[in-house]
């Protein structure tokens, strides 16, 4: 309000033109500032404008900027201009003070005797308070802006028929602030409001961008990290699983170290108990290693030994015996553990044979080796942890002493295994020997397994297979060796005692097979295109599948009905399976022919006369065979009868079995009549 | 209030407009029907329009009594910036209770009592709308 120097003071026209002067300032002044306002949309940035803009053009030096909430009932600083305190984030409630009140009522709001009437109403206060009504008072609230404020002007911020805000300008002075200041910055406002909201709209719209920009990145993000952990996870289990794998292995094969694999199962789960078993122990050792060994260098010692003990457990798990420990250059074997087998002495036996005959070609030293069998108790022994299984009980300590007695290059038996082994093996006599607790006790050595012609339990010394093929065994043999060296027959026959059933069988067959066609056309042209060789190969191979045989199985007593059909099943398949392995295929049809036939006992049929040759020479070499499960073993005249007696032969002419039972029959016994026997063929 | 007034078409002068914002107290003379006199200071005198001021009615007493009873009254106003006394001559009108007058004296008096705690205690009851009779400038300012 600047005075004309021209006129008079207070004169009517000077006035106006003052007045006149200043409102058109004012108002370029006010386009220049909309003009800027409307240069941003960066809030922070507009509300700096509008605010220095007021001070610098207008000389509005203290002003402040307030935003409402969205419900219009608070008032929150936004900015503000000439306060030592910015007091931005202070809030106000709507209805407090001259920018609440302008703000709560949407009207613009100029008061210029602000002390004056805080000092009057303050007055009637304490006159209040004084009067005992201070109860009814509110507190007085402390609000944003100058202290000493004399005059101020709010003007609400309404856009679109909505409250967003509040403009308040201060001063110290009283009565600073006319209606023309009113009306200019209720043009500013104006301006500032719309300006405001766009800005808002434009950072929101900006926040929803950069919001749906941040959800695509946080998703895709979201898909790599499902996507790593899932290979993660997966590589985490997968290493877990082969580390379970891994320690289970170890875990068994640590058992395995302990124990035989068939109890290895009962170790896991804590099952394993002891039990007393009829088995038998074989002791080996090393004749003068130590000696041998003395100019060697302690690793050579260990390695050599190592070798020998690795080459031995071999052989011995081949007759199904388990090296319970080694001791020095000792070892000691256990057969019939953990479960008890029909077979632990005459397996026994044959590992001990195996293991002299082999040796020589393996280490350039002798040893001993001892065999006993017996009773024992078998469990897992030793401190805990430490437990291994073994055995107590005199049978091992005679197995010991068996070993110690033994000639080197030898198998020394006791009493009891010799007993067991003696229908199998040709055994020499070792002289009565003090056992320790025993007395004395009748020993034997095992020579070999009992040649066929020695053999008199099959072979009657006055038959004629005795006195006219003498020479047939020697011949069987080397078909073996020449054919079917890839066949362990000794390990075969081990799994149930049928010890030289095969060459048995193969023998008889081939000299059947001769005696027939030395007979009259009738019984010649039938055998006449039969090949001995191929006969000799069935013979020895008519059992093969043996080994896949569960040799529990193959040993169980009284086996009947549809258990016995299905073991005669599997055994079929098996050495079929066998044959077409070892290139012998073509004999499939006449092995087929043999197994039927001996499931019904020819009862069914006509077979071919290769089918009848091997039936005999089988039916005959089972039923005179030592086996447990069987009892005691038939006579060569009780089993020849027995022959006689099957269906097919019964009241027929069977040219083959007669001339079977011509074969066999010892010189002066008739066979045939009495009392049928019973029997169980497998 | 917020309509231009560059020229005055009424009793009152533009150049009054600073004395009535309230910065220094006016007093107000009224009488009783009875004639006895009875003069108060009171916080603004607020313009309404060239022809017509407006007091507030807050609290009853004796000048809100008076006028009803004989409407005329003298008021002094002073202007803060020249100490200027004007001297009106009113007659009591009539009493609003809404409107604009109403509410733009009503806001000023929240806005003041909301700052001191008094909200909904100190309250505009009534703006008292008078006709302005005469307007002058004090003799004893004029002649200093």
């Amino acid at each position: 309000m600047t005075a004309n120097p021209e006129r008079p003071p207070g004169d009517p026209l000077e006035a106006l033109d003052a007045h006149i002067a200043r409102k058109s300032d004012e108002i370029r002044i006010v386009q220049q500032i909309t003009a800027r306002i409307g240069t941003t949309l960066d809030l922070d940035e507009l509300l700096a404008i509008s605010l220095e803009a007021l001070n610098s053009s207008l000389g509005f030096e203290h002003a402040m900027i307030l935003f409402a909430d969205e419900a219009g009932e608070t008032l929150t600083v936004a900015a503000s201009h000439g306060y030592p305190d910015a007091g931005s984030g202070v809030t106000v409630p709507a209805g407090q003070g001259v920018l609440g009140v302008a703000a709560r009522r949407r009207r613009i709001t100029r008061i210029g005797n602000m002390g004056a009437q805080r000092a009057y109403i303050a007055n009637v206060r304490r006159q209040m308070v004084e009067a005992g009504k201070g109860d009814a008072l509110a507190a007085i609230p402390r609000l944003p802006g100058l202290a000493d404020a004399e005059s101020e002007i709010a003007i609400p911020f309404v856009v679109k028929d909505r409250l967003i805000g509040v403009l308040a300008v201060e001063s110290p002075k009283p009565g600073a602030f006319d209606e023309l200041d009113e009306m200019v910055l209720s043009i500013v406002a104006n301006e500032l409001a719309h300006a405001i909201d766009n800005a808002r709209l434009h950072a929101a719209a900006v926040d929803r961008s950069r919001a749906l920009d941040a959800a695509n990145a946080a998703l895709k993000s979201m898909n790599e990290s499902l996507e790593r952990t899932v290979a993660e996870r997966t590589a985490e289990l997968t290493e877990a699983l082969a580390t379970a794998r891994r320690e289970s292995a170890l875990r068994e094969e640590l058992l395995r170290r302990m124990a035989p694999p068939a109890v290895v199962p009962l170790l896991l789960e804590d099952r394993l108990v002891a039990r007393r078993l009829e088995v038998s122990v074989l002791f080996v050792d090393l004749m003068d290693f130590t000696a041998f060994s003395s100019g060697m260098e302690p690793n050579e010692v260990f390695a050599l030994l190592n070798r020998f003990f690795s080459w031995a457990g071999e052989v011995i798990e081949r007759y199904r015996g388990y090296v319970n420990k080694t001791s020095g250059d000792g070892i000691m074997a256990l057969f019939g553990v953990p479960f008890e087998t029909a077979t632990h002495a005459t397996d026994a036996a044959l590992a001990g044979l195996a293991l002299q005959d082999e040796l020589s070609a393996q280490f350039p030293f002798a040893m001993r080796v001892g065999i006993n069998s017996g009773a024992v108790t078998a469990g897992m022994l030793g401190p805990r942890n430490r437990s291994t299984y073994d055995v107590l009980g005199d049978a091992a300590n005679v197995a010991s002493r068996m070993e110690e007695l033994c000639p080197p290059g030898w198998v020394a038996v006791s009493p009891e295994t010799s007993a067991a082994i003696g229908p199998y093996f040709a055994l020499s006599p070792l002289g009565e020997q003090a056992i320790k607790g025993k007395g004395m006790m009748e020993c034997f050595a095992v020579a070999r397994l009992k040649p066929l012609l020695e053999d008199a339990r099959r072979v009657d010394p006055t038959s004629r297979f005795a006195t006219a093929h003498g020479g047939i065994a020697a011949e069987i043999e080397t078909a073996k060796r020449a054919r079917l060296s890839m066949i362990d027959f000794a390990s075969l026959q081990a799994r149930d005692a049928a010890l030289g059933h095969n060459e048995a069988v193969a023998a008889f067959a081939l000299a059947l097979l001769r005696d027939l066609r030395a007979q009259g056309e009738s019984v010649a042209g039938p055998v006449a295109a039969i090949d001995e060789s191929d006969l000799v190969i069935a013979a020895l191979l008519h059992d093969s599948g043996k080994h896949a045989v569960a040799a529990e199985t193959l040993n169980r007593p009284s086996l009947a009905g549809a258990e016995l059909a299905a073991l005669r099943t599997e055994l079929r398949e098996a050495t079929l399976a066998v044959l077409d392995r070892v290139g012998f295929a073509s004999l499939a049809p006449v092995i087929r022919e043999l197994y039927r036939f001996e499931e019904v006992r020819g009862a069914e049929g006509e077979y071919g006369a290769a089918a009848e040759i091997l039936a005999a020479a089988d039916i005959y070499d089972a039923l005179t065979a030592p086996k447990r499960y069987k009892g005691q073993p038939w006579r060569i005249a009780g089993a020849l009868a027995e022959i006689r007696w099957m269906p097919y032969c019964a009241r027929q002419q069977r040219p083959a079995f007669e001339t079977f039972v011509e074969l066999m029959r010892p010189k002066d016994t008739a066979i045939g009549g009495g009392a049928r026997p019973r029997v169980v063929l497998r | 209030m917020s309509g231009a007034r560059l020229i005055s078409t009424g009793l009152l002068p533009e150049e009054i407009t600073p004395a009535m914002e309230g910065v220094i107290p006016s007093t107000i003379a009224t009488c009783s029907l009875a004639g006895e006199p009875n003069v108060t200071e009171i916080s603004q005198v607020y313009y309404v329009d060239a022809n017509h001021v407006a007091l507030s009615h807050q609290f009853f007493n004796k000048t809100h009594h008076n006028v009803r009873e004989n409407p005329f009254a003298s008021v002094l106003v002073r202007d803060p910036g020249t100490y200027q006394e004007w001297i009106l001559e009113v007659q009591y009108d009539h009493s609003e209770e809404s409107g604009p007058v109403f509410d733009e004296m009503d806001a000023k008096i929240e806005a003041i009592a909301s700052m001191t705690g008094m909200s909904g205690i100190f309250k505009l009851r009534a703006a008292d709308i008078y006709r302005v009779l005469s307007v002058r400038k004090s003799r004893s300012r004029e002649t200093a």
